[in-house]
């Protein structure tokens, strides 16, 4: 019997905004939970987190008009100064989250070099926020939920050795997080 | 209370020491750590044993955690584990869920098919991480 519901799709929304931020030159990632199964425990999150450099107004205008051109409903007037501008993708019923300025993360030449290219489908690879870097970005959150914490010490248990600790410490310090790091990095080593 | 037991336990089943050294250990008043001490032997939970090493004056009496003591411990520590730890964005974060459920529902696509689509997604990424890291 065929079901009442459509069947959506998150991979349709990653595909489209990523064809929009290629065309448009954007130097994109994704963050937040929908990255974590990469680096840490297996979790499900509901929307998708992209994290864009955008310099000039005019680019962010261009952006937001091929969006909404790609039934992505915008509430919001394009603002380089707002940290993060939500997105609903009607097409698929997608919440996405645009952070222009998220917490505990800079786009500098560092933070793009260490970006990972995840193939998450046959014709669909994306960028994704290195480890070190998401582990800032959770612990740098002014809204931290103790899930976030969670979530960084499955990465500390996962990625223990690959982690390029200096430039974590680094970025820690940064952004202020080091004594919290410190402290999950001791929970991380009793799980 | 049981809080205050568990620390003083903890601190001495590591390292057993004397009063004086435990209140400079845990930086609480001298009152309230010879009342709970009191308590705690009355209880069971603490012994006073004698330092041997000792070599001037009287032996030295350490505080050290009896087997009730260690088993008080241990399942304070099990319950810890399983309590449930969340705070005020993790509530918010679940109401968020709640409403897009709702949302769900109302534009005609199931939550659960979301869910496993979501699931699915994650083990793709999951997948696709650990070939790209091995090749």
């Amino acid at each position: 019997m065929p079901s009442r519901f459509a069947i959506p799709s998150l991979l349709r929304t990653l595909h489209k905004l990523v064809q929009v931020f290629e065309r448009e030159k954007i130097d994109y990632m994704l963050i937040g939970g929908i990255v974590l199964p990469a680096y840490g425990q297996i979790r499900t999150t509901q929307d998708i987190d992209v994290a864009i450099a955008v310099k000039d107004i005019e680019t962010l205008r261009r952006l937001f008009e091929k969006l909404r051109r790609n039934n992505f409903e915008i509430p919001t007037t394009p603002n380089l100064d707002a940290a993060c501008v939500y997105l609903f993708d009607r097409e698929n019923v997608v919440d996405v989250e645009i952070w222009q300025q998220p917490d505990g993360v800079i786009f500098d030449k560092q933070l793009l070099q260490r970006r990972t290219r995840l193939p998450i489908a046959e014709n669909l690879v994306v960028w994704a926020i290195g480890p070190e870097d998401f582990i800032i970005n959770k612990l740098a959150r002014k809204d931290r939920r103790v899930q976030d914490e969670a979530d960084v010490i499955s990465i500390l248990v996962r990625q223990k050795d690959k982690l390029d600790q200096d430039y974590l410490v680094q970025r820690a310090k940064e952004f202020e997080v080091l004594g919290l790091l410190e402290s999950l990095k001791k929970k991380s080593q009793t799980t | 209370m049981l809080d205050e037991k568990a620390t003083i336990l903890n601190a001495i089943s590591s390292h057993p020491c004397g009063v004086r050294e435990l209140v400079e250990k845990l930086h609480w008043k001298t009152q309230r750590v010879v009342s709970l001490l009191k308590t705690m032997g009355e209880e069971g939970f603490i012994e006073f044993q004698e330092n041997a090493t000792s070599t001037r004056g009287r032996p030295k009496k350490l505080l050290v955690a009896s087997t009730l003591g260690v088993e008080l411990l241990e399942t304070f520590e099990k319950c810890r584990r399983k309590a449930i730890q969340i705070n005020y964005n993790d509530v918010k974060s679940a109401v968020y869920q709640a409403n897009l459920a709702k949302k769900l529902e109302g534009s005609n696509v199931s939550p659960f098919q979301r869910f496993w689509e979501l699931t699915s997604l994650a083990l793709k990424i999951r997948n696709s991480f650990t070939v790209e890291n091995s090749a």
